[in-house]
């Protein structure tokens, strides 16, 4: 076996808003014996690998003079660094990109997919724009968050439109990939932690995969929130919104659904959403 | 060193270069004063220990930066820096790392203290402009310098503390600045070059009226991000608290074995130097109301 398939990096995958969070709570309870979760300190267990703070602090050295292809294998190193320091996984948000899940350095990805009508809502709350507004934008192929026309905190992440991350990670990579869908966590908790955990190689018996289900239930992880989450955008009510599928109906307008439809039905239809 | 080396002057140390520094100010000191800092280009030898991909620290408390594929940068005892130029291009960006990263290497080596701030010389004072990356230090120091004050330093000031006096060295007169930033300004970027080949970033010259001599510095601004304008001074035990988190590079002096040290330059400058705290939105409307309070810090 190579290096990369006993030590590399497991990537925890997904366009925003699609359960990355969610999975990573569950991966955050299961490698602490399912004890109390602390939703604060999600990124010291699953860091986000565009953490300019994160990559500085394993570099060494300041990141804001890297260029955009520096700055991908940078958070290549950074991303093997954390799971050599014990990190079961590593979450992204980019597109597939073969510079930054190099093959050489990868053990495997999940990744993590939503009905995209249940993601426009969801992802208009959390920009703050309006859901006609968030449709564009995933329909938009030159989609890059952090855009580098200043400063920010996290590095410019090429996201694509919605079908195009969501056809990158499924066709691109060359290295083990488990694909879970939100609604089916939903349906079936247990079930998909338990390929979760399977597949990140945690030693977790089934009474473990059951505690960290309930310790991830969203009304608890809601209550946790009330008490203050440090990834909750400015300005945004509630990171933990509903926590389920299908709310697009009583959310979207039937031209806004049709017009995802349009844009994604393809690539929906691959998924089971149509 | 061949002959083409050149002599500058930085921080107020005489800096001769094999390699061209063309932000750098000419040294015009006397021509007997000692060489302070050489920079000389050599290949440097990857030894086994140097293991970390971008900064490795060698036991005799060398420093080697490395941004793979540019540049290698090592430096030592603040007195030697040798660069090995793995790869040059226009605009030299190379040189980015000698003049921020492996600068503050030198400031560690040298016990001078970094800050991770601009200095502008306002009405005759020495003001430092304190806050983390992504603050707008560089955007603040541009209204300012355009209102016609020298601009010293941006992103790193450095401070020689000593037992009765703060000395604020001088680096060099150019602001880094984004392009959302000179749009803001209606800076034209026609004629500016990019910092790098791939980075929205831009160099001004906020030349004017530069000196390059050390001078005392009068006060520090800390920025910080608020709803409502606001400049107030802190008590000595804050601003240390402020300050200590405003070194740049602070977690390698730190790696350096220079945690204490640190900590005693901070609480010593703080003891010297009125602190201020400015609050305001990181909003463009306010630019010119908060670099109103910078003028009304200077003249205090």
């Amino acid at each position: 076996m190579t290096v990369a398939e006993t030590q590399g990096v497991v990537w925890i995958a997904s366009y925003p808003k699609s359960g990355n969070t969610w999975a990573r709570c569950l991966i955050a309870a299961l490698s602490s014996g399912g004890a109390d979760l602390d939703i604060n300190r999600l990124h010291d267990i699953v860091p986000h690998c565009s953490s300019r703070d994160w990559m500085e602090s394993l570099m060494g050295i300041g990141s804001e003079d890297l260029t955009p292809e520096e700055l991908q294998k940078a958070r290549a190193y950074c991303s093997l660094r954390a799971t050599e320091a014990d990190a079961p996984a590593v979450k992204v948000h980019d597109r597939f990109d073969r510079r930054l899940a190099r093959s050489e350095i990868t053990r495997g990805a999940v990744y993590l997919v939503r009905d995209p009508r249940d993601v426009a809502p969801s992802w208009a709350a959390h920009m703050a724009v309006s859901i006609d507004v968030a449709i564009a934008r995933m329909g938009d192929p030159t989609m890059t968050m952090a855009r580098s026309v200043r400063y920010r905190p996290q590095t410019p992440q090429r996201l694509g439109s919605w079908s195009e991350h969501v056809l990158s990670w499924l066709d691109e990579p060359d290295f083990p990939l488990l694909v879970i869908r939100y609604e089916d966590m939903i349906a079936d908790a247990e079930k998909q932690t338990r390929m979760l955990a399977d597949f990140l190689r945690l030693d977790a018996p089934d009474d473990l995969v059951a505690r960290s289900v309930t310790a991830c239930r969203f009304d608890v992880l809601q209550a946790a929130e009330a008490d203050g989450f440090n990834e909750r955008p400015a300005g945004m009510d509630r990171f933990f919104r509903l926590g389920k599928d299908g709310g697009w109906r009583s959310e979207l307008t039937p031209a806004q659904a049709r017009r995802l439809v349009e844009d994604h039905g393809p690539t929906m239809k691959r998924l089971g959403y149509l | 060193m061949p002959d083409t080396i050149t002599h500058h002057v930085l921080c107020g140390w005489r800096v001769a270069s094999e390699l061209p520094l063309p932000e750098i100010p000419a040294w015009t000191g006397a021509p007997s004063h000692p060489i302070d800092v050489t920079v000389t280009a050599a290949p440097i030898e990857h030894v086994e220990e140097d293991g970390d991909a971008y900064l490795h620290i060698r036991s005799d408390g060398s420093t080697l930066l490395r941004i793979p594929g540019l540049v290698r940068i090592l430096t030592r005892n603040g007195s030697e820096v040798v660069v090995d130029i793995e790869r040059d291009d226009i605009v030299e960006s190379w040189r980015l790392f000698l003049l921020g990263t492996a600068l503050c290497h030198l400031c560690f080596q040298r016990g001078c203290l970094p800050l991770h701030a601009a200095a502008l010389r306002i009405g005759g004072r020495t003001i430092a402009i304190a806050g983390h990356t992504g603050d707008g230090k560089s955007t603040l120091a541009a209204v300012l310098n355009r209102r016609g004050h020298p601009l010293l330093s941006d992103d790193i000031t450095v401070v020689d503390v000593r037992a009765d006096s703060n000395m604020m060295l001088p680096t060099f007169p150019r602001l880094r600045l984004w392009r959302d930033t000179l749009d803001e300004l209606s800076i034209e970027r026609g004629d500016l070059l990019p910092v790098r080949e791939g980075l929205d970033k831009y160099t001004l010259d906020g030349g004017a009226g530069f000196d390059p001599s050390p001078v005392p510095l009068d006060a520090i601004v800390v920025l910080r991000n608020a709803e409502r304008l606001a400049l107030s001074p802190v008590t000595p035990a804050q601003a240390v608290v402020l300050l200590q988190a405003r070194v740049q590079r602070r977690k390698l002096a730190e790696r350096l074995g220079r945690k204490a040290a640190l900590f005693g330059q901070v609480a010593a400058m703080v003891g010297m130097v009125p602190v201020l705290t400015l609050d305001r939105p990181l909003q463009f409307e306010a630019l010119d109301a908060t670099a109103d309070l910078v003028e009304e810090a200077a003249a205090a």
